[in-house]
């Protein structure tokens, strides 16, 4: 739902102002359907996916990055699945967060490690100074439905000021949309069949003042999904079911006095995974993760201030088959850092490092960020970081059996990036160039009769990023348009051979965006471009690009004083354009949406 | 009214621009030029796990043409997901093919269907024991299938405790070995029951017979072991890499690691051996022509199969489909 400015006396989000950053906001308010974080990155981001279908798995390749390298963070702590090492974006709803922002991989060190190509940062807290709530409902094609709550209530605790926060979002779809069989050379239709899916995500935050200068917040957040998971339709009929179950408690406190300001938080994860056929588990994955951080903040000057945190993350994972003894894993990191605004804040630079250990591996990973404004006044800045990082092996990679290596070595890189940004009151265009390489690039591959994880060569990628955004107001007519483009130039080598394509990296991916409202009306037009991916290395094989355009309008109304209800209705992939993102496995083509959002309060 | 007009005009180009006709993955077919009669070696190539890219190759051995896809261009589509393994036998090849569920019979110089066996688990190792009965190994089906190939039906099964692999026979016993328990496992064919349970300290993924010895190869933990049996353990080999494959010609054993060719006669003994140029080893094949070592490079890019003489000298490069898997020589 639409974002709101928040103050907490913590720092949560640590941002390296000279990286490449995209926030996004208003995700639901907009007509067009976003039901998850996929959606959210693909559709106005423009970051590419490995996505098996609406519910199923997808993961992003952002600057040539593996499913792994690209790190989820929830009010800063690491969501990635420490058997996995990576997330799956489409179990997270949009709906839920109050900032979401997705970060190059140049960012990444200054929360966690292993985000060699991008960092996507949630943040998510109570509201003391607002009090609002909504209710939207979205129904549509195949029988997707979308239903959200949402309220922020400030009060008292024990006399002292506190908000209380809910957030519930409910979706799913029977997904039996029609599509075009390409397998056999000819077009036959055909419609997708055992592909239903549904996902629940229901938080509750509570904060609290407690002194003059310091605060509480905790935050419980349960969700469920449960999924169908279809064969690729090259394949025969069939499919399998997939549950997933987390439960995840954040708590922190914050004190802020004069020129310190300290924090301490905790997180504790349980989360299974069952995979089945009919009834019987094909199998069981289950860990548990508790991450805690210590942090302090000392402003010494005006232009000078200094950051140091320590972190211990404990890890337990098992997975029935595959290694049913739990297997635990400690992390300690420290991270410091100072950063320096001078000559009237012209010039801004963070400079520092992140050091990590775990299973006998320490690395120590310097990060670095410049920022210089041409002039006082000027809108143009300069910008550039760099960081060097690390992948550390998974549980899965680990001791996995058969096949886990107890000592795979780490992935180790790094990453730099140039460009410059330039702000107006209505206007901001940001472009970098970047650059970024790891050696010990770890795949799975075949050892004897099972596939073993193997350190191989190595890795590049390097390209453009550029993200635009401009408002213009004629007369009663208001509107945004924005985009992004991505040119990735990605690759990797196998030993010492020659570099070849990385596989499911387009070149060229981009997205725009257009709204135009006129008092209660608004209409919204949404276009993501995804160039042709190879998916084997040697430059032959592909899956073709695919331009996806959504249209779609709404009204809003005054209902009594305090309330407003928007009613909208879109049309998802207009051309009904067919295509795959992942081979055999279909897409939607053309789908119809509509949505009812109910607010009260701060949100009007 | 030209708004209107420039609205549907822009919607038009919307909806026709999509001139790519193709919706899954684009796999540009090579083109089909060779002779595909003579001595020929072919190439099974299992392709990418789910991405229905399997295919076969043939190389002619005598005048070195290379033809892709014969499959594909005698069929009109494409073999399946993951071909895993080959027989020939009177005019004709088998193919088993594991995530789809078949195997294949198919004329061995038109390569045109002549049948096929549907409904399989998940197909693994072909055995034909004679020119009626296929014997199929299984990953998942804790079993192991016997076709009636004349009728193209199932016609038995061997009740099979985990994941079978390797097959083969001395007289009228099979031996299969079972991965998920690393054990070697003898069934009497006359009543189709297990007759002798061996457990192994390594998981035994290749098998072979000759002259009433049954060779096993395989590796536990990254150590390759190579080992005989005649009526007991008699000739435990020691290897220092890993095993990537093993083929017997002529009474000796060819073990395939991940920089060399192992070559060892019938008591095990190391008699020769010669480095080789694969990246990636995934199998050997050995026959009077030479050794054939299929290179499946980094997996997702077309793989080769290096042809060595029995001089070991490098005879040429072949180059495959995607994951060379299996090779048989006609």
């Amino acid at each position: 739902m639409s974002l709101k400015t928040f103050h907490v006396i913590d720092t949560l989000v640590v941002k390296l102002s000279s990286s490449y950053e995209q926030s996004m906001d208003s995700l639901v308010v907009r007509s067009t359907p976003i039901l998850n974080l996929t959606d959210a990155l693909q559709r106005r981001a423009g970051i590419p996916m490995k996505n098996y279908g609406p519910g199923l798995l997808s993961t992003p390749t952002f600057r040539g990055g593996d499913a792994q390298h690209t790190q989820v963070v929830w009010n800063g702590m690491k969501l990635n699945s420490p058997m996995l090492g990576s997330m799956d974006l489409s179990t997270i709803a949009a709906s839920q967060f109050d900032q979401l922002s997705f970060m190059s991989g140049v960012a990444s060190g200054l929360y966690t490690t292993g985000g060699m190509g991008s960092i996507i940062a949630l943040q998510q807290s109570a509201q003391m100074e607002k009090e609002f709530a909504q209710l939207m409902f979205s129904g549509g094609s195949f029988v997707t439905y979308h239903a959200a709550a949402r309220f922020n209530v400030p009060l008292k605790v024990f006399d002292r000021p506190a908000a209380f926060a809910f957030s519930a979002d409910l979706q799913g779809s029977d997904n039996a949309y029609p599509y075009l069989d390409y397998n056999n050379g000819e077009w036959e239709k055909a419609l997708m069949q055992n592909a239903s899916f549904g996902r629940s995500n229901i938080s509750l935050s509570l904060r609290v003042r407690a002194t003059e200068h310091s605060e509480f917040e905790g935050v419980w957040w349960v969700s469920n999904t449960q999924r169908d998971v279809p064969n690729p339709i090259n394949l025969r009929d069939g499919y399998a079911l997939q549950g997933d179950d987390a439960q995840r408690l954040f708590i922190r406190w914050g004190y802020e006095k004069d020129k310190w300001r300290f924090a301490v938080r905790s997180m504790f994860e349980d989360n299974n995974n069952r995979f089945f056929i009919d009834v019987e588990d094909v199998n069981r994955n289950h860990f548990q993760t508790w991450h805690n951080q210590a942090e302090a903040t000392y402003h010494a000057q005006r232009w000078l201030s200094l950051h140091a945190r320590l972190g211990t993350d404990w890890i337990q994972g098992e997975s029935l088959n595959n290694y049913p003894r739990p297997e635990q894993q400690m992390v300690y990191s420290q991270l410091a850092f100072a950063r320096v605004n001078l000559w009237q804040n012209r010039i801004q630079g963070k400079v520092g490092g992140r050091a990590e250990q775990t299973f006998g591996d320490t690395r120590v990973l310097p990060i670095a960020g410049l920022r210089i404004k041409l002039m006082h006044d000027s809108p143009f800045s300069l910008i550039s970081s760099y960081a060097q990082t690390v992948r550390f092996p998974t549980l899965n990679e680990r001791f996995w059996i058969p096949g886990g290596v107890p000592d795979l070595a780490p992935e180790d890189g790094w990453t730099a990036e140039a460009g410059f940004e330039v702000e107006f009151e209505k206007t901001s265009l940001k472009a970098v160039a970047y650059q970024n390489r790891y050696k010990n690039r770890i795949r799975w591959l075949p050892s004897g009769s099972f596939f073993s994880p193997t350190n191989i060569d190595e890795a590049r990628a390097q390209g453009i990023d550029v993200q635009f955004k401009h408002q213009i107001s004629i007369a009663k007519w208001r509107s945004l348009i924005g985009g992004s483009y991505h040119f990735t130039q990605a690759e990797g080598r196998n030993f010492n051979e020659s570099f070849t394509a990385m596989s499911f990296v387009p070149v060229h991916s981009a997205v725009a965006f257009a709204s135009i409202t006129r008092g209660p009306f608004s209409i919204d037009a949404d276009y993501a471009w995804v160039d042709p991916r190879f998916i084997t290395s040697d430059v032959s094989s592909y899956m073709p690009a695919y331009h996806l355009v959504t249209l779609g309008g709404s009204y809003t109304r005054k209902v009594g004083e305090s309330m407003q209800l928007r009613t909208s209705l879109a049309v998802d992939n207009v051309t009904d354009w067919q295509y795959q993102n992942m081979p055999w496995r279909p897409m939607p083509g053309r789908a119809f949406h509509f949505k009812l959002i109910l607010s009260w309060g701060d949100t009007l | 009214m030209g708004r209107y007009a420039l609205t549907l005009v822009v919607f038009q180009i919307l909806s026709g621009c999509q001139k790519d006709p193709q919706v899954g993955p684009v796999d540009p077919t090579v083109k089909n030029t060779a002779n595909l009669s003579g001595r020929r070696l072919v190439i099974g190539n299992e392709g990418n796990f789910q991405y229905n890219n399997s295919s076969i190759t043939v190389y002619s051995l005598e005048t070195g043409e290379v033809t892709q896809e014969v499959y594909r261009s005698a069929n009109g589509e494409g073999v399946g997901d993951v071909l895993q393994d080959m027989v020939a036998f009177d005019g004709k090849v088998l193919v088993s093919v594991n995530n789809s569920g078949k195997v294949l019979i198919l004329n061995d110089s038109s390569w045109s269907e002549e049948g096929r066996i549907e409904g399989l688990n998940s197909p693994r190792r072909l055995y034909n024991q004679d020119p009626s009965t296929l014997w199929v190994t299984d990953l998942y089906g804790n079993e192991v299938t016997r076709i009636d190939l004349s009728e193209e039906k199932v016609t038995g099964k061997l009740e099979f405790d985990g994941w079978s692999e390797g097959i083969t026979q001395i007289d009228e016993e099979v031996w299969i070995a079972n991965m998920t328990d690393s054990s070697l496992n003898r069934y009497d064919l006359g009543i189709s029951e297990r007759n002798l349970y061996i457990q192994l300290d390594f998981e035994p993924r290749f098998i072979d017979t000759t002259q009433f010895h049954v060779y096993v190869a395989g590796n536990a933990a990254g150590t390759g072991y190579l080992t005989a049996w005649l009526s007991s353990w008699v000739y435990p080999a020691s290897l220092s890499e890993s095993v990537s494959g093993m083929d017997g010609f002529r009474g000796w054993s060819y073990v395939l690691t991940p920089h060399r060719v192992e070559i060892y006669d019938i008591d095990l003994n190391r008699i020769g051996g010669f480095d080789h140029l694969a990246s990636s080893p995934y199998s050997i094949y050995v026959n009077k022509d030479g050794v054939f070592i299929a290179d499946v490079k980094d997996f997702i890019t077309r793989g080769e199969v290096l042809f060595y003489n029995h001089q070991y000298e490098l005879v040429d490069r072949i180059p495959a489909g995607y994951v060379p898997q299996c090779m048989l020589a006609l």
